[in-house]
């Protein structure tokens, strides 16, 4: 009888332990909804309390995929609330303190000029990778280039794919238009000090019916070559008629880009203000993205994490 | 061979050489001129098992806009009370089926559409929330249009404003004002009057096509137009892309436009678009570019549909095309001795064949008669001085195309500083696609019908009217009556027998090409003409 009461004893006591240990606790937070939650790396925010966001046009699904993690809410609600004026602006409104946290690329000489003349530094922080790609028509029988033909290519110097092991066609090296992203991703990343030929260029009808003389549009053909950032080209409608060339034998995917083996990648940073204090929510929202929650919600939005 | 045999064999060998020549004629059509110009692609098989259609027929239906809600709001449109809110709501209802049910249905159907809009909240598009924040609503609006209103459809798009007021004073130097955002919504309503259903963006197109195919190549091509992932326009487009576009899915928003266009309305339903000021993008798909796979006109129409109360004999029309030129010639400057300054226009539909743009371009240089009675008249009158040119010219011609038919027009004009003087010459001509060959009017109207009675008691009609607005000044040749110039129009039919033009709805009659002033041409729409006095709808 005493053994068996013993017994009763050991296991009311072990169930009351784990009662204890699981329950009371989130019970208690989830009564105090307002209460910011940092269990592990999870984060929660009101729209109310939810850092002032701004960034480029390339980020905006990343800011919205973020934003309804944290809010916790659908992604159509959370949309609502995310406001980007494109890269400059941002960094205008950052410095200016008319927003709290930028996601953007690095930070041009006028804008860190800018920056210095407002007295205002900046924290650049790392927080997602990007991949420069070359494509092709899905016919191209060429799978992989140099790094260096590239360059050959587009300074004009290699002008027939048979010289890449193709066929006996000419290239048609399409340019995307003077200050756009792409455009001058291509001169950073790949040109660098190597100047680019002329672009082929096509008559197109602007405003008024007048005729203006404008880079031409990648249209595809058997012979052409174009460029972009991959995460428009990864998931584009179409993307079955086009062929991601590899560089260096490395094949462009969210490994390569993400370990930084692929040889052409970039980086998109979020920005603060040096002087936004460490335990504010722009702060705390830093540190979540570059957590592995953050870093898994931006890949499912279709990013590459930091790796 | 015997007499039996050589008949015999003379008609086998007449039977043999009939034959020969018989099915090289029963295999290209007898004889008639090659059916298709080099601009028309070959026509898909559909299902629908019906020949495609060129043209389209009006519904005579009324289609009557009424107020739904009108509140702190003048007829006018003005505010009445600026610490209201201002409604402004409208919708549509329709009158003149036969089936009064069917018809009834559609009238609700609308009525729902209209108040399900009205009753929603602010539209979902991406920063709105953070736009507007806790502002009030100042103004709510809702607008009504009917687009396409032919072969027993009816396509209807509502959009709504809703106003939103920035509570805090902005100052400026010059005034003091409220900033104001407004948010549109929009709904779509396409309908088939047989039924009084809605039919899909799927019943659009040719059953077995892949509609989505493309309709997604149309959105990827013109998204390429604006270099859309950059944060750079280019001038022809305005798509922007935030994310990657995926591909639109069936219940993709559209309506038809009264001209035959499918347009497609991407807005926060898209949210891979960034779109400007909380405003739908769209993107026209024209129904000549289909190929012959827009079924639209007929999958609920024929010839024998008999869905109307009125009586009236069809009206048809063409459907509009894509817009998009070719620019021939844009210039200006100015002639060897800085006499004269000159200014060049020459734009073609792209569908324009490559013989008629020649055709067009003889008038890009000015005619040596007329441009050395120009100089003579400069040389009198003398320059206005400081250097400037004593006369201009211009030289203006375009080429439009409109189902097998191609429109030019050339278009001189002179003028002198000093004198003020003026002279023009408009040229017309009309081109038949197939045949290249210039039309004359009477290929266009039927055989036995007075087309030249019809366009001169129209002329002379237009002619009266401009006469009471212009005072008098409006008579090419001065001086005649009415009865005189009709009879003068009659005898020199010849000189405007070929100078005309087709377009969409009419044909347009330049009867004094060459004239220093007044009206000389005239525009009768198919109505009024009467379709059934016209080869064009046969």
């Amino acid at each position: 009888m005493k053994q068996w009461s013993k017994l009763i004893v050991f296991v009311m006591v072990l169930l009351l332990s784990v009662f204890a240990v699981s329950g009371c606790g989130d019970r208690e937070k989830a009564e105090d909804p307002s209460v910011q939650e940092e269990k592990g790396e999870s984060l929660h925010f009101s729209p109310e309390e939810y850092p002032k966001v701004d960034g480029s046009t390339a980020t905006i699904p990343f800011s919205e995929a973020v934003a309804a993690a944290v809010m916790d809410l659908p992604i159509e609600e959370a949309r609502q609330y995310i406001v980007h004026n494109t890269t400059h602006n941002a960094y205008v409104n950052l410095i200016n303190g008319d927003c709290d946290i930028i996601f953007v690329s690095p930070p041009s000489e006028e804008e860190l000029q800018l920056a210095a003349d407002s007295g205002v530094e900046l924290d650049v922080i790392p927080m997602l990778r990007g991949g420069f790609v070359f494509f092709v028509n899905e016919d191209n029988p060429v799978e992989n280039v140099k790094f260096q033909d590239i360059v050959d290519i587009y300074s004009g110097k290699i002008t027939n794919w048979k010289q890449l092991g193709g066929e006996n066609k000419k290239i048609i090296a399409y340019q995307r238009q003077e200050n756009s992203g792409s455009q001058t991703g291509m001169l950073k990343l790949v040109m660098k000090d190597t100047p680019m030929m002329e672009a082929p260029r096509e008559q197109m009808i602007g405003d008024m019916g007048t005729i203006i003389d404008a880079v031409a549009l990648y249209d595809n053909d058997a012979s052409a070559i174009g460029y972009s950032y991959y995460y428009y080209v990864k998931n584009m409608w179409g993307d079955e008629h086009i062929k991601l060339l590899a560089v260096d034998g490395i094949a462009p995917s969210d490994e390569t880009i993400g370990n930084g083996t692929y040889p052409i990648v970039s980086t998109t940073y979020m920005v603060l203000r040096k002087d936004e204090p460490k335990d504010s929510n722009a702060r705390k929202l830093a540190d979540w993205i570059l957590s592995d929650e953050g870093q898994s919600v931006a890949e499912e939005a279709g990013y590459v994490r930091l790796q | 061979m015997c007499g039996c045999s050589r008949r015999t064999a003379g008609r086998r060998a007449g039977a043999l050489l009939l034959a020969a020549a018989l099915i090289p004629a029963l295999l290209t059509g007898c004889g008639k001129p090659e059916e298709k110009p080099g601009t028309l692609d070959p026509l898909m098989e559909n299902q629908l098992k019906t020949e495609p259609l060129s043209y389209f027929c009006f519904n005579p239906i009324e289609v009557e806009e009424y107020t739904v809600k009108l509140e702190n709001f003048t007829e006018e449109g003005n505010i009445i009370d600026s610490d209201k809110i201002a409604v402004n709501h409208k919708s549509v209802r329709i009158e003149g089926l036969k089936n009064e049910a069917v018809q009834k249905k559609i009238n609700k159907t609308i009525q729902d559409t209209c108040k399900e809009l009205a009753e929603r909240n602010v539209a979902p598009y991406r920063g709105v929330k953070k736009a507007i924040g806790s502002w009030p609503l100042k103004m709510d609006e809702i607008t009504v249009y009917a687009g396409a209103n032919f072969n027993n459809i009816l396509s209807i798009y509502f959009q709504r404003c809703m106003s939103f007021e920035d509570p805090e004073e902005t100052n400026t130097d010059d005034w003091t004002y409220h900033e104001m955002i407004s948010i549109l919504d929009q709904c779509c309503l396409n309908l088939d009057l047989n039924t009084g259903e809605q039919f899909s963006l799927k019943d659009v197109f040719a059953d077995g096509f892949d509609y989505l195919e493309f309709l997604n190549n149309r959105v990827a091509e013109a998204a390429a137009l604006s270099f859309a992932e950059d944060e750079v326009y280019s001038p022809s487009g305005s798509l922007k892309l935030a994310a990657p576009f995926t591909g639109l899915k069936e219940d993709q928003k559209f309506y038809i436009q009264s001209g035959g266009q499918l347009v497609l309305v991407l807005d926060y339903d898209t949210p891979e678009f960034v779109l400007e000021w909380y405003n739908p993008n769209t993107v026209p798909v024209f129904y000549d570019d289909c190929q012959g796979n827009m079924v639209l006109p007929q999958r609920f129409w024929s010839r024998d549909s008999d869905l109307f109360v009125s009586k009236e004999e069809p009206v048809y029309f063409f459907p509009i095309s894509d817009q998009s030129i070719d620019v021939l010639i844009s210039d200006t400057g100015e002639d060897a001795d800085g006499l004269l300054s000159y200014g060049r226009y020459f734009s073609c539909d792209v569908k324009t064949p490559e013989v008629l743009r020649d055709v067009l371009l003889k008038g890009s240089e000015m005619d040596p008669q007329r441009l050395r009675k120009l100089k003579e008249e400069c040389l009198a009158a003398g320059s206005p001085g400081d250097g400037a040119n004593a006369g201009y010219y211009s030289l203006y011609g375009y080429a439009d195309v409109v189902d097998r038919y191609c429109s030019l027009a050339n278009d001189e004009y002179c003028y002198v500083y000093r004198t003020d003087a003026t002279s023009q010459c408009v040229q017309y001509a009309c081109y038949d696609l197939y045949s290249m060959r210039r039309l004359g009017l009477s290929d266009i109207f039927k055989d036995g019908f007075d087309y030249r009675e019809i366009l001169t008691e129209a002329y002379l009609k237009q002619l009266e009217e401009a006469e009471v607005e212009n005072a008098g000044e409006s008579q090419p040749i001065t001086g005649m009556s009415k009865e005189e110039l009709k009879a003068y129009l009659l005898d020199h039919s010849e000189d405007w027998e070929q100078n005309f033009q087709i377009d969409t709805g009419g044909v347009n009659v330049m009867f004094f090409s060459e004239s220093d002033s007044g009206v000389r041409s005239t525009y009768l729409s198919f109505e009024d003409i009467g379709c059934s006095n016209l080869k064009l709808f046969e």
